[in-house]
């Protein structure tokens, strides 16, 4: 497993980045990676995704290969893309959702802010229902189980962006950032840091690689 | 034949998924490997890839809607195939439709051959086998470049058949050499090679009520009545085949051990914190091993007047794949070390899990090991894979209350269940063999060594 910082990158150029590792995963000439970056201001969207939830006219989204609908990233939002091969781990996609919530959840914890999961809405949220806020963004793509895209952890992200769409498809889903449930909060590069080091442990945890164990793919 | 594409399970607790978009229109030819389609489940959308070669004849779900996951979305087939046809009999697959489940049983034939019917096999080995979902595209020329013509050499020997009736034949499993020809020369033709489908069944069916007390009907007229009717896939027709044999000839008895698994865990913690991966597997591989390096007769094959030595210890382990199992072979391992016993395992399993396997890495097994463990299961029996000698049913580890000087306490119980042919094999040396394979298991040390 690789873990690669690669600071401040344009969506593009992510994008391209993680096309050729996937393939180079899929055919097994390269090794497991994660990518942890800020973008500058730019909105996506997944290939499902309805127009409709861009409410500015003026905003062009990105359609991109994931799951979800549109959502924004900027800088003070800290992105993973894990590459991952979930041919050997699995092949079960929502358990690799899963385990990208279970991350962020303790990765925010370490911070000391409480966030949880809520049934049927993918994702990481603060507070309680009614009154749950997102705090971090999944949507995923993947070939030939080779997974990419990942999750968007919002730190100190401009939240007004926001308000210019309907966050992942919610009419007025209220979003928040870590700096916003708890002021002074760990810096983006510290939280990378965290995200690094917990993150092969709880892939492995969660989505053993099943190399070793015989049968246990079949139904 | 077409080919029906379907919803894919992408997870354990998926029941439907959405269609995204078609990434090929209707008419448009499609390689194997191509993208067909982007499916959504939850917030994760996955490229469905397509295994097959040929044109996307229809789509039945549109962008954005939902299917239950096994419904069919796509047909793929050759330019004149209209609805898949359901009547396995009266078609014939066309060159370049291959179904998308493909039997594992090729490897189990492979077997067969190996030990015990040489004259057959020279008959099939000219040809190219039938491309299973374990074999790479680069081994096995495409089946649409084949179309009418044999590849590679006509088989020198072999009965006359056209590429066709060959390619019938192949598929389900029917040796052509037990085929009457009544075409020009001896040919066979089409018909001969239906009859000769029929009398299989039939013989398939008398087979399964004299095993079944209780199927007193045949198969037909059972599903008759509730309805709707299966052709058998290629896949089942060939494990059928398989194992019915295995069951009429092979006078199977199963003995069981319990093994205390407590130090064998402890090795594999201590190897793996150390940097060594292994898995339990591996324990039981190389276990299985060392026992039978003592007890050489359950390595043997039977070959109806002879028993054949194998010299090479050849353990094969069933793989689980999404549709279907593969047993990739780990040969010599007589030779190997613990280490290059769980790397060789973990290389095998991973590629036979990208379906990215050769034939060769399939076939030659002298022992089996099938380990339903991980289902929770206690124990179980296993069919043997004729010609082999003997299969092990591997259980799960569980904790269990035993006594041990006069006093209850916690152990680790797996138990295991050797299924041996009679005829190579009696119970009190079963019995040793499994008495072998428990004190290595239980005495884990002597495994490094």
């Amino acid at each position: 497993m690789i873990i690669k910082n690669l600071g401040l990158i344009d969506f593009n150029e992510a994008y391209a980045l993680q096309e050729q590792l996937v393939a180079g995963v899929a055919a097994g000439t390269e090794d497991e990676m994660l990518l942890l970056l800020e973008h500058p201001p730019v909105y996506t969207t997944g290939s499902g995704g309805s127009d409709r939830n861009i409410l500015d006219p003026s905003i062009s989204a990105v359609r991109i290969n994931r799951g979800g609908d549109v959502t924004y990233h900027g800088p003070g939002q800290l992105v993973g893309y894990p590459i991952i091969n979930l041919a050997r781990r699995g092949r079960d996609l929502h358990r690799y959702l899963r385990f990208l919530e279970e991350l962020i959840i303790r990765i925010t914890a370490d911070f000391g802010v409480a966030a949880q999961r809520v049934s049927g809405r993918t994702g990481v949220w603060t507070g309680s229902p009614p009154d749950l806020a997102k705090l971090a963004s999944i949507g995923v793509g993947v070939r030939r189980w080779v997974t990419m895209h990942g999750f968007a952890l919002n730190v100190t992200t401009d939240l007004s962006q926001f308000s210019r769409i309907n966050p992942c498809g919610f009419i007025a889903c209220p979003v928040t950032s870590m700096f916003v449930e708890r002021a002074g909060v760990g810096s983006l590069d510290e939280i990378k840091e965290c995200v690094a080091l917990r993150f092969e442990i709880l892939l492995d945890d969660l989505l053993p690689s099943d190399s070793g164990d015989i049968i246990k793919t079949w139904r | 034949m077409p080919i029906e594409i379907t919803m894919p399970k992408l997870s354990d607790t998926m029941t439907e998924g959405r269609l995204i978009s078609w990434k090929k229109s209707v008419g448009e030819k499609v390689e194997r490997g191509d993208i067909l389609a982007e499916v959504e489940t939850d917030k994760a959308n996955m490229e469905l890839e397509s295994f097959s070669s040929g044109i996307l004849l229809e789509t039945r779900v549109k962008p954005g809607d939902m299917a239950v996951v096994g419904t069919v979305i796509a047909i793929v087939g050759e330019a004149g195939d209209a609805a898949p046809a359901p009547e396995k009999k009266t078609v014939l697959p066309p060159a370049g439709a291959e179904n998308e489940q493909l039997p594992p049983a090729e490897q189990v034939r492979k077997g067969e051959e190996s030990g015990m019917s040489e004259g057959l096999s020279k008959t099939e080995r000219p040809q190219p086998e039938p491309v299973t979902g374990a074999m790479d595209k680069e081994e096995f020329p495409e089946p649409e470049k084949t179309t009418g013509e044999p590849v590679g050499s006509a088989p020198a020997e072999a009965e006359k058949a056209s590429p066709m009736v060959r390619r019938l034949a192949r598929e389900q499993g029917i040796d052509l050499m037990l085929v009457k020809g009544s075409g020009p020369d001896g040919r066979i033709l089409q018909e001969d090679l239906e009859k000769q489908i029929k009398v299989e069944d039939e013989k398939q069916v008398k087979v399964e009520v004299k095993v079944e007390e209780k199927a007193s009907e045949p198969e037909q007229s059972i599903s008759g009545a509730q309805g709707a009717e299966q052709p058998l896939s290629r896949m089942r027709a060939a494990i059928a085949r398989t194992v019915s044999r295995s069951w009429q000839e092979i006078p199977h008895f199963t003995v069981t051990v319990s093994i205390n698994m407590s130090e064998a865990e402890e090795v594999r913690r201590e190897l793996k914190e150390s940097g060594t991966p292994l898995s339990i597997n591996d324990l039981i591989i190389k276990a299985t091993a060392t026992a039978l390096v003592k007890f050489p007769q359950v390595n043997n094959s039977f070959a109806g007047d002879r028993i054949v030595v194998n010299s090479d210890i050849n353990i094969g382990q069933a793989v689980g794949l999404e549709d279907g199992l593969v047993v990739p072979v780990i040969r010599g391992c007589q030779g190997l070390s613990l280490k290059e016993i769980a790397a060789r395992s973990r290389e095998l399993i991973g590629r036979a899990k990208e379906g990215k396997i050769s034939e060769a890495e399939l076939g030659g097994g002298t022992f089996t090991i099938s380990n339903l463990g991980m289902f929770g299961v206690e124990e179980f029996m296993a069919v043997i894979q004729p010609p082999q000698g003997a299969i092990l049913a591997v259980g799960a580890i569980r904790d269990e209350a035993v006594v041990q000087n006069g006093s209850i306490a916690a152990a680790r119980i797996m138990r295991v269940t050797l299924s041996a042919d009679h005829r190579l094999i009696d119970g009190a040396y079963a019995a040793r063999f499994l008495q072998e394979f428990k004190r290595v298991l239980e005495n884990p040390v002597t495994m490094l060594m």
